[in-house]
C-alpha cells in the first residue's frame, strides 16, 4: 500500500503553505515530518489525509484519489493536534465522548487498547477536554492514533506537553505497534532528537517546499561537521556539498552532505565530526538567519 | 464508513430527541403544579406543544454547535464531506419526523378538543421544527464567518423562543385556544411557513453543502 501525492499545492492569497511537493509513503516505516513553524508541516498532513481541500495537485493511496473517498479514508488517520479554544466549541466533549466518537468513526478501532492506554496513561475520561492540560490532550491525540489501527497513521506533536516519562511511554508504544503491526506512521515533531531513533525515514519542509526525503541512517552517515582554520576548510571541502558555513575570526565550520563515494580528508588542521539529526535539520533550514 | 456515519447521527438525532423530551417533561412538570387534578388530563394533552417547543429550541442549539465542533470532528476522524452532509440533514428530519409521530400519536391516544386543535396545527409544528433546524445551522454558517454577529442573533433567538416556551406554560391548557385565536386562518401560516422553510432551507443547504467542500479542519 502507497499513498502518494503528486505536485501538491495549498495556497492561501499569494502565500503558499505547501508549494508543488511529490512525496511517497511507503507502509510498513515510521517517518518523521520536521520542518520550522510555519514551514507547512500541519497543511501536508491535512491535505494527505483530505481534511484540507488542495489548491492543486492530487492524493492517492494505491492510485486511488483520496478526496471524498470513503474507502481510501477508512486506511487513514491525522490525529491532530487538540487547540481547545471557545471557538472550536469542542472544549465542553468529555474526553470518553471524544473517544467514542472515534470508536465510531475509525474501523478498526481496537477499544481494547484505548481502555488500555488511558489506563496507562490514567486520562481521567469524565473530564472536558477543556479541563485537560496540554499533556493531557496529547494523550488522546496518542490514543486516539494508536487504537485507530490506521495503516497510515498521522501524528501532529505527539509529545507536546508531555513530561519525559510519557515521552518515554510514547516512543515505546509506539514502537512495540510498530514492530506488531507494520503500521506506517508519519510524526510531526520539533523535538527531534528524542525522536531520531524510532525514525526510519526523514521528511524536511522547508518554506512549504520539500527540502529532502531521506533514510535517517543514511543521512546520519552522509552527514559530517568540518571544522579548522579557514583556507583548510575551504580546501577539504572543495567539490562537496556544503550546507550551513559559521566563521569565527580565522576558522571556520560547515555541514557537509556527502555522496556515496565522497569522502572529507581529515589533516591535521581540520576536524571531521558526525552529526546528530538535529544538528543537520538545523544545518539545513536555518542557514538563512546564519548566513 | 456509510454505517459507521449512520451510527453517528442516528445516537445524535436520539440526543437531540432526548433534550426535547427533557424539555417537554420539564414543562409539563411546572404546568402540572399549579393544576387541579381534573386539569391534569388537559396538561398533558398539551405535551405535544412542550415537545415541539423543546425540539425547536434543541435543533437551534444543536444544529449551531454541530457545525462549529461536530462537522469538523468527523472530518477529522475521516468522514467524507458528502456523508457529513447528508448525515446532519437526515438528523434533523428524523428529529422532526420521531417528534411529529410522538405529538400524533399523544393527540390520537388522549381525544378532546386540545388534541383535536393539536392535530390540525401539528403541520405547523413540524414547520417550526424544520424552520428552527435551518436557522440554527444558518447561524452556525455565520459564527463561521463573523463570530459576534453570530451570537448575536443566536442569542435574539434562544431569547424568543424561551419566551415563546414560557407563554406556552404560562397558558398551559389555554394555549391552543389563544394559539388559534392569535393566529387567525390556518392555512395562510402554513403557506407562509412552507415559503419561509423553502427559502432559508435551499439557503441552508446550499451554503452547508458549499462551505463544506471546502472545509478545512481545525480542531
Amino acid at each position: 500500500m502507497k499513498l502518494q501525492c503528486t505536485d501538491l499545492v495549498k495556497a492561501y492569497g499569494t502565500l503558499h503553505a505547501v508549494d508543488h511537493i511529490d512525496l511517497t509513503l511507503e507502509q510498513g516505516k515510521i517517518y518523521g515530518l520536521i520542518g520550522r513553524n510555519g514551514a507547512g508541516k500541519t497543511t501536508l498532513l491535512s491535505l494527505l489525509t483530505a481534511q484540507n481541500p488542495a489548491t492543486a495537485g492530487e492524493v492517492s493511496l494505491d492510485g486511488e484519489p483520496v478526496w471524498e473517498n470513503r474507502e481510501a479514508l477508512a486506511h487513514l488517520c491525522f490525529s491532530r493536534e487538540l487547540n481547545i479554544s471557545p471557538e472550536t466549541g469542542l472544549g465542553n466533549l468529555k474526553v470518553k465522548e471524544y473517544l467514542r466518537i472515534a470508536s465510531i468513526y475509525y474501523p478498526h478501532w481496537d477499544d481494547a487498547m484505548a481502555k488500555e492506554l488511558v489506563e496507562l496513561f490514567r486520562l481521567p475520561v469524565k473530564k472536558k477536554l477543556q479541563k485537560l492540560s496540554k499533556g493531557m490532550l496529547s494523550m488522546v491525540t496518542i490514543i486516539v492514533a494508536l487504537a485507530s489501527k490506521a495503516d497510515f497513521t498521522f501524528l501532529d506533536e505527539p509529545v507536546a506537553g508531555l513530561d519525559v516519562v510519557a515521552r518515554d511511554q510514547f516512543y515505546k508504544l509506539l514502537l512495540e505497534e510498530y514492530s506488531a503491526t507494520g503500521r506506517t506512521f508519519v510524526i510531526s515533531t520539533h523535538i527531534i532528537e528524542e525522536a531520531a531513533d524510532v525514525l526510519e525515514e526523514v521528511i524536511i519542509l522547508r518554506d512549504g517546499k520539500l527540502l529532502m526525503t531521506e533514510n535517517v541512517q543514511d543521512l546520519l552517515d552522509s552527514a559530517r561537521y568540518v571544522s579548522g582554520k579557514t583556507e583548510e576548510v575551504d580546501a577539504a571541502v572543495r567539490g562537496l556539498e556544503v550546507h550551513h558555513a559559521e566563521s569565527m575570526g580565522r576558522s571556520k565550520g560547515v555541514t557537509v552532505l556527502l555522496k556515496p563515494g565522497q569522502a572529507v580528508e581529515e589533516s591535521r588542521d581540520v576536524t571531521v565530526q558526525p552529526l546528530s539529526l538535529q544538528k543537520i535539520f538545523v544545518a539545513l533550514c536555518g542557514e538563512e538567519e546564519r548566513a | 464508513m456509510r454505517g459507521r456515519n449512520l451510527r453517528f447521527w442516528r445516537r445524535y438525532a436520539l440526543e437531540l430527541l432526548g433534550i426535547g423530551l427533557g424539555a417537554a417533561f420539564f414543562c409539563l412538570v411546572v404546568s402540572a403544579m399549579g393544576a387541579k387534578p381534573e386539569a391534569l388530563p388537559g396538561v398533558l394533552m398539551c405535551t405535544p406543544y412542550y415537545l415541539s417547543m423543546g425540539c425547536a429550541f434543541g435543533l437551534i442549539l444543536c444544529c449551531f454547535s454541530i457545525h462549529i465542533s461536530y462537522l469538523p470532528l468527523i472530518l477529522a476522524m475521516g468522514s467524507t464531506r458528502r456523508e457529513a452532509f447528508w448525515g446532519f440533514l437526515l438528523c434533523r428530519l428524523a428529529v422532526v419526523a420521531a417528534a411529529a409521530v410522538v405529538s400524533l400519536l399523544v393527540w390520537l391516544l388522549l381525544p378532546g378538543d386540545v388534541a383535536r386543535d393539536g392535530l390540525t396545527l401539528l403541520p405547523l409544528l413540524a414547520l417550526l421544527m424544520l424552520l428552527s433546524s435551518h436557522l440554527g445551522s444558518l447561524m452556525g454558517l455565520l459564527y463561521q464567518k463573523w463570530k459576534g454577529l453570530g451570537i448575536c442573533i443566536l442569542a435574539v433567538l434562544c431569547g424568543a423562543a424561551g419566551a415563546g416556551a414560557s407563554v406556552t406554560v404560562m397558558t398551559s391548557s389555554r394555549g391552543t385556544a389563544l394559539l388559534s385565536q392569535w393566529m387567525g386562518p390556518l392555512g395562510t401560516w402554513i403557506a407562509v411557513g412552507t415559503v419561509l422553510w423553502l427559502l432559508l432551507g435551499a439557503a441552508d443547504l446550499l451554503l452547508t453543502r458549499n462551505t463544506l467542500r471546502r472545509r478545512e479542519v481545525k480542531l
